[in-house]
């Protein structure tokens, strides 16, 4: 992981996201052509569509990172951290996608929100991983809280098939898939589909830079914390060391 | 309200969340290096 993580990677990383996101301005609102039903509002389709494919990611990542940690041959603290960093982020994106979502709808459908089965699963989804996200808040012994988030985070991903699938098990007010339809035919051409593209590939590597900053984030926390919670017990022990007749307080054993 | 206006405010948005986030994560990192000091900070994940 140390050799993974070097600065001049987070630094290409950075800049292909500053790159890739001006481009994406560029050909959003700049270059694709007005939808011929929905008009100028497509073009939050090229935030709302990659805003929703992130969430999917992210919550991809954590649910795997969270399979690592409960499988014991390859448990380790670190695939923890990486959860909970990516859970974040997906808990950010899908409350853009929801956001931008109706915001879409409410020039395209004329309603801010409709008791769709995609926009109501997509609410579940969110509010899920946002549980997942206090779960990570509540005090525990690392092992236990790394061990009741890993198997939250599992349960929590069983949404996001339901979220994708839901226009096609469902009648939705919400389109089909645009690109991964039951047909597997995208339904997008031109320049339309090179912005749409051009959005995905950006919030990728915009992921992908979120993800390693909080996990770093993520690493220095704990490390404040074990010194935090080092110089507490030191405090205590010498406390108690003053104390005549005392016995003195035990050995972490955290 | 235009398309434009529903356009501009979901890029907006979109904007004000992602930099608003980035400066969060930002801060906390730097806070978090100065509590741990010189030794600790070159460690790096």
């Amino acid at each position: 992981m140390q050799k993974f993580w070097t600065r001049r990677g987070t630094a290409v990383l950075g800049g292909l996201t500053v790159v890739s996101l001006a481009v994406l301005v560029v050909l959003g609102l700049f270059v694709s052509d007005p939808d011929f039903q929905q008009g100028d509002a497509v073009r939050l389709m090229y935030l709302h569509v990659p805003a929703a494919w992130i969430s999917y990611l992210a919550y991809g990542v954590t649910s795997l990172a969270s399979a690592l940690y409960l499988w014991k041959r390859t448990r380790a603290q670190v695939w923890d951290t990486l959860a909970g960093a990516s859970a974040e982020i997906g808990v950010l994106f899908t409350g853009l996608t929801l956001a931008l979502g109706s915001l879409w709808g409410r020039p395209v459908w004329n309603v801010w929100w409709a008791w769709d089965a995609r926009i109501v699963s997509t609410a579940v989804l969110f509010f899920l991983y946002l549980g997942y996200l206090a779960l990570r808040k509540v005090p525990a012994e690392s092992a236990v809280r790394a061990r009741r988030c890993s198997i939250a985070a599992l349960v929590a991903f069983v949404d996001v098939p339901v979220v994708h699938f839901s226009v096609e098990w469902w009648r939705t007010l919400h389109q089909k898939g645009t690109v991964f339809n039951r047909e597997l035919n995208p339904s997008i051409q031109g320049n339309l589909a090179w912005a749409l593209l051009s959005g995905v590939v950006a919030f990728t590597f915009l992921y992908l830079y979120l993800l390693e900053r909080r996990y770093r984030l993520a690493l220095l926390e704990e490390a404040v914390e074990g010194r935090e919670l080092d110089a507490a017990i030191a405090e205590r022990r010498a406390e108690a060391e003053a104390v005549p007749g005392a016995r003195g307080v035990p050995e972490r054993v955290v | 309200m235009t398309d434009a206006g529903y356009v501009i405010g979901g890029w907006a948005l979109t904007g004000v969340v992602i930099a608003g986030y980035v400066g969060r994560v930002w801060s906390r990192t730097r806070r978090a290096r100065r509590l741990l000091g010189p030794d600790e900070q070159g460690r790096r994940p």
